[in-house]
């Protein structure tokens, strides 16, 4: 991978390289709060992919975190063509420390936080009432400092548009799915599984719900046998929602998790709030795992409604919606198989990594940074 | 203080929203959250031009309260890092503040969502390894 870590080299002094030096790669300079950990968060793996697929289109990638300090100075020193800036409270306070990088800037925003705050609070009542407005400014700063502003859906970067009159927003691909082999549905008792850690609080207040509401109706009729909820999840948290049937399997690494995905019958995005394009409901898709899941694990698929769910979706409102799709999954295999294929192949045409190149070149171009 | 000293908003790093009656103001280096009154808002929005001292006690119709508490008030935001002094001669505009009456200024301070401003709400912090590793203090 052509990622730079490494400080601007001493520039070129003879004729023959000042020639040379015009015809660098284009250099792009990707900013995070703190180090990459892909395997834990869907963020991170959305600006790993993005580094990935700028070095596939042959820029020079320097990824700054913050956490390490003088990140500015690093930047200034990489001299790059453009930033991308990740996250809201990064491009707040980096971007004072930029303005002297006469480049443009891209606001990397994952989702409307502020949305996703003011629904929070609905089913959280101890979250500060004034994070959604404090959120909502800060990210106005952002849309409308950026040079440009990319969100994971259209339906997200409208919103944006419209509450931020002025700013440049657009949707594009945030994941470029690996190509997996579409699994064979596992034979025995329904088993469900989801991927997510609690520190993110869709994740938490969603399974949490899941487990006390519906689970023990599934499991106690004999509908559904296991539950795997698969992520970092604090020791206190799981001995609260120890049921019967329900196991946390902690963060685990790819192979393990795709076992566990294997032996699986559905996955679930039981998710009652959030913002952003959900990646875990596209890696039970590319794998060929039927979803069962609420409008919000599946934002930025589709517009859907009833009878237009996304392929390979089912999606449940209340408890009564959710244990029918799970008890229509154990019972019909055709229907499994008709989901799983057609899950599979959205993931492959809509989510591959030449959608995802096409996407990001078009940033690049947007950009006016070209390689 | 001199009353020849121009006060800008330390913009970029200090961002504002005016709503119905309150303007919030948001440190993004220190992540500390404010907000003014309606009457604080007024002095606020004076600091937009960056003028003199001078020039908002003339704008004001009720000077000798203001020149009172001015020197005070100017600490206080400027001990926050809201304000700043200017001393590179770059101000926005020469036009006068707009006449006002000084009704008062209490600006209320809020630390208690660094933690929102400060590491990505999105993805809070794991208890054990998970994003974002807040910076150790």
């Amino acid at each position: 991978m052509n990622v730079s870590l490494l400080e601007r080299p001493t520039p070129l002094r003879t004729g023959a390289a000042v020639i040379a030096s015009r015809w660098r790669p284009t250099r792009i300079a990707v900013c995070e709060a703190g180090p990459l950990t892909p395997d834990r968060d869907a963020g991170c793996r959305a600006v790993s992919d993005l580094v990935a697929t700028l070095s596939s289109l042959g820029c020079e990638v320097f990824v700054g975190d913050e956490s390490a300090g003088s990140l500015p100075g690093h930047v200034q020193r990489f001299s790059p063509d453009a930033v991308v800036i990740s996250r809201p409270g990064l491009f707040a306070r980096l971007h004072a420390s930029l303005t002297d990088i006469a480049v443009p800037k891209l606001f990397f925003a994952h989702d409307l936080h502020h949305v996703r705050l003011s629904l929070q609070r609905a089913f959280d009542p101890a979250l500060d009432p004034r994070a959604a407005e404090v959120m909502r400014l800060v990210e106005g700063f952002c849309f409308r400092t950026a040079d440009l502003s990319v969100l994971p859906t259209t339906a997200e970067a409208a919103a944006a548009t419209t509450a931020f009159p002025g700013a440049a927003i657009v949707a594009a691909p945030y994941f470029a799915m690996p190509t997996e082999p579409r699994m064979p549905r596992p034979p025995g008792p329904v088993r469900l599984v989801f991927v997510g850690g609690a520190a993110h609080a869709p994740n938490r207040d969603g399974v949490a719900w899941f487990i006390r509401e519906i689970w023990p109706t599934l499991h106690a009729s004999g509908i559904a046998q296991c539950l795997a909820v698969c992520g970092a999840w604090p020791r206190a948290l799981v001995d609260s929602l120890a049921r019967p049937g329900v196991e946390f399997h902690g963060p685990l690494s790819e192979p393990a998790l795709a076992a566990v995905m294997r032996s699986s019958t559905a996955g679930i995005a039981p998710l009652r709030f959030g913002a952003g394009l959900k990646r875990k409901t596209l890696d039970y898709l590319s794998r060929g795992l039927p979803v069962l899941s609420t409008v919000f694990g599946v934002q930025g698929l589709f517009p859907c409604g009833p009878g237009r769910d996304p392929p390979g979706v089912i999606v449940c409102a209340g408890p009564a919606d959710w244990i029918a799709a799970v008890r229509r999954l154990g019972r019909d295999a055709t229907a499994w198989q008709t989901l799983s294929e057609a899950g599979h192949d959205f993931i492959t045409t809509e989510f591959s990594s030449a959608v995802h190149r096409d996407g990001i070149h078009r940033i690049l171009q947007a950009l006016g940074v070209c390689p | 203080m001199s009353i020849e000293q121009r006060h800008r908003i330390n913009t970029p790093s200090v961002i504002y929203d005016r709503a119905v009656g309150q303007t919030v103001v948001i440190n993004l280096l220190t992540g500390h959250y404010f907000r003014l009154d309606e009457a604080s808002s007024m002095l606020w929005e004076r600091l937009e031009t960056a003028p003199t001292a001078a020039a908002l006690m003339a704008s004001c119709t009720n000077p000798d309260d203001l020149a009172a508490r001015l020197p005070a008030i100017l600490n206080e935001l400027q001990d926050h890092g809201l304000v700043a002094a200017v001393t590179d001669g770059t101000i926005p505009t020469d036009q006068p503040p707009a006449s006002w009456t000084f009704a008062g200024f209490t600006l209320e301070s809020f630390t208690d969502l660094e933690d929102i401003l400060g590491l990505d709400p999105i993805h809070e912090a794991d208890p054990t390894a998970g994003w974002p590793q807040a910076r150790a203090a």
